[in-house]
């Protein structure tokens, strides 16, 4: 029920978006078209009738799939983002993996390493690269890792090599926030009576801490994998366009700097609408994972 | 988390940067646009303590005058942004019933659009300009404070001293302005140093996507995306603005960090996320 109004939401937005400068004709048509087309257009599209017309008619035809074509390629906008939609995907998902793995052994380190610089090592390395923002994370590594020791490509998409700096690009913001809430949880959790009675059974400290504790601190690492969704979605526009990755985010801009106003709707659209899949996900997840959430459900 | 120190010296981050921003004619030794085709990419010297870009504009002067829109546009979008959202949480909180259901839906649509691809959308649509920024990040911004706000709002509306006001027959609005604004003010001024931090951020970014504030103004984000064709003879030109939004925004967090935890929340979680 929530994905559906999210959905509706992101719809209205986009409509909101296309007649924010006036009439959707002229942006919709290459720049400098002559008057008359623009009057055709308005017409055969319906831009002419009243804004509530005009927006159930853009609601019944972008839900069964038709958008305006794109300037650039003459072919459907929607068609163009979905061409680019699997580039993006193996960029999040890659993103995501390090993330979540970066940031829970960071949450692990900064909760129970063995030494103290350690611990404070861990939770510095969180505080930092959240103030990061990701275009200079990206510039940064490119100088080191492409220029100074030529190890790995700055830009492209050919093969592993071409993802590893954006995936690790795309994950700098999202790992902290992952690293700060295991490593909160983890402490909590750690202070709760079952562990307690199991530190008291005999079983030794590190299988308490992996069996006892970590399963009960990893719903609040899905809860922030979701919330942090957008900015990984989000991301993907300025990652994808540091370092010429083929994907949505990168097109969003090239849409931009084209002027391709269909594209760019699209590509709101179609990013908007993958962060609601996500956030349903994460929704579906945490009742597969948490047994309350189940039994209310 | 980190201690009082962190807090100290994150606050201390900030004050240098909004003195840089406010006496940047004081501090700056060269002009921020004054080129010198004859002295163009040079390394840092003495002359140029952080050397010289592709038109030969010295880069100390221009990260110094580059703090101006950062920190100006983002305190901007913090204001117009909190107080759409503490007005609207107050409101919500406060009537209940059918305002709270449709205003909160409002808030829930907000939050499920990506702040960065509307805010991409909406300039490339509306066109860029100092104004359309703030416009937008204000408006990605608002859904915090109203959480925040509406939330407490809720728990203390049924609590002792609104009892107390109604039944010396104080006005709605006095309870509204003169005891629950007041009252949610702690939680206000921490959702605004966070908030602060995420508008600096998409500021930058917005700036170096080419849709915010254009070239020549000094801007840090906009510095970044201008040497980046560079990198590989000229380093300093993207990686000294690069270190400079990094200390502001390490600032603002670190104090933001420590002022949560002043204020007693869980560090954070929830809607503060």
């Amino acid at each position: 029920m929530g994905a559906v109004i999210a959905v509706w939401g992101v719809l209205t937005a986009v409509f909101v978006l296309l007649n924010i400068s006036g009439n959707p004709a002229v942006l919709l048509l290459p720049v400098g078209a002559p008057a008359s087309e623009v009057a055709h257009l308005s017409q055969s599209l319906g831009y002419n009738d009243p804004l509530i017309v005009q927006y159930l008619l853009f609601l019944g035809r972008t839900l069964t799939g038709h958008f305006p074509n794109s300037l650039e390629y003459g072919t459907p906008a929607l068609g163009v983002v979905f061409g680019h939609v699997g580039a993006t995907l193996e960029l999040v998902a890659s993103a995501l993996v390090l993330a979540v793995i970066g940031g829970m052994v960071s949450g692990y380190v900064g909760a129970f390493g063995r030494y103290g610089w350690l611990r404070t090592a861990a939770v510095a390395s969180a505080v930092v690269m959240q103030s990061i923002p990701v275009f200079i994370l990206g510039v940064f590594l490119v100088l080191v890792f492409s220029l100074r020791w030529s190890i790995l490509p700055a830009s492209g998409d050919a093969g592993i090599q071409a993802l590893i700096l954006p995936a690790v690009t795309l994950s700098g913001p999202v790992y902290a926030p992952i690293a700060r809430i295991f490593r909160t949880t983890l402490l909590e959790v750690a202070e709760e009576p079952h562990v307690r009675t199991a530190v008291a059974k005999g079983i030794s400290l590190r299988s308490v801490r992996w069996r006892h504790v970590m399963g009960n601190a990893l719903l609040p690492v899905i809860t922030v994998v979701g919330l942090q969704a957008g900015t990984l979605l989000g991301g993907t526009v300025i990652v994808e366009t540091v370092f010429a990755w083929p994907g949505i985010g990168q097109l969003a801009i090239l849409a931009v700097n084209s002027r391709d106003y269909p594209v760019i709707l699209a590509d709101t659209l179609v990013i908007s609408l993958g962060f609601v899949v996500a956030n349903f996900a994460v929704d579906i997840l945490y009742m597969f994972l948490d047994p309350r959430v189940r039994q209310r459900v | 988390m980190a201690g009082e120190w962190a807090g100290l010296v994150g606050a201390g981050i900030v004050v240098v940067a909004c003195v840089l921003a406010i006496f940047a004619a004081q501090i700056a030794r060269q002009s921020p646009d004054s080129q010198h085709l004859l002295q163009v990419l040079q390394g840092p010297s003495a002359q140029h303590p952080l050397g010289t870009d592709e038109v030969g504009r010295d880069v100390l002067s221009r990260v110094i005058y580059g703090s101006r829109i950062p920190l100006g546009v983002g305190s901007a979008a913090v204001v117009l942004g909190g107080a759409i959202g503490v007005a609207l949480g107050m409101i919500s909180g406060y009537v209940g019933r059918w305002v709270d259901a449709v205003l909160g839906r409002v808030a829930d649509i907000q939050l499920s659009i990506p702040a960065i691809i509307l805010a991409v959308a909406f300039l490339a649509l509306r066109g860029g300009g100092l104004l359309s920024l703030v416009v937008v990040l204000a408006a990605t911004g608002w859904p915090t404070y109203y959480r925040v706000v509406r939330s407490h709002v809720i728990s203390a509306r049924t609590g002792n001293f609104v009892t107390a006001l109604s039944v010396i027959a104080a006005s709605h609005w006095r309870i509204m302005f003169r005891h629950l604004i007041p009252d949610a003010l702690p939680l206000v001024v921490v959702t605004a140093t966070l908030d602060f931090s995420r508008a600096v951020l998409l500021e930058a970014g917005l700036s170096y996507l080419g849709l915010g504030v254009q070239p020549p103004t000094p801007d840090w984000g906009l510095m970044v995306a201008s040497g980046q064709t560079q990198l590989a003879g000229a380093w300093w030109i993207s990686v000294f603005p690069g270190i400079a939004l990094v200390l502001l925004l390490l600032g603002i967090n670190l104090f933001g960090d420590w002022l949560a935890d002043r204020v007693g929340r869980r560090t954070r979680s929830g809607v503060l996320q």
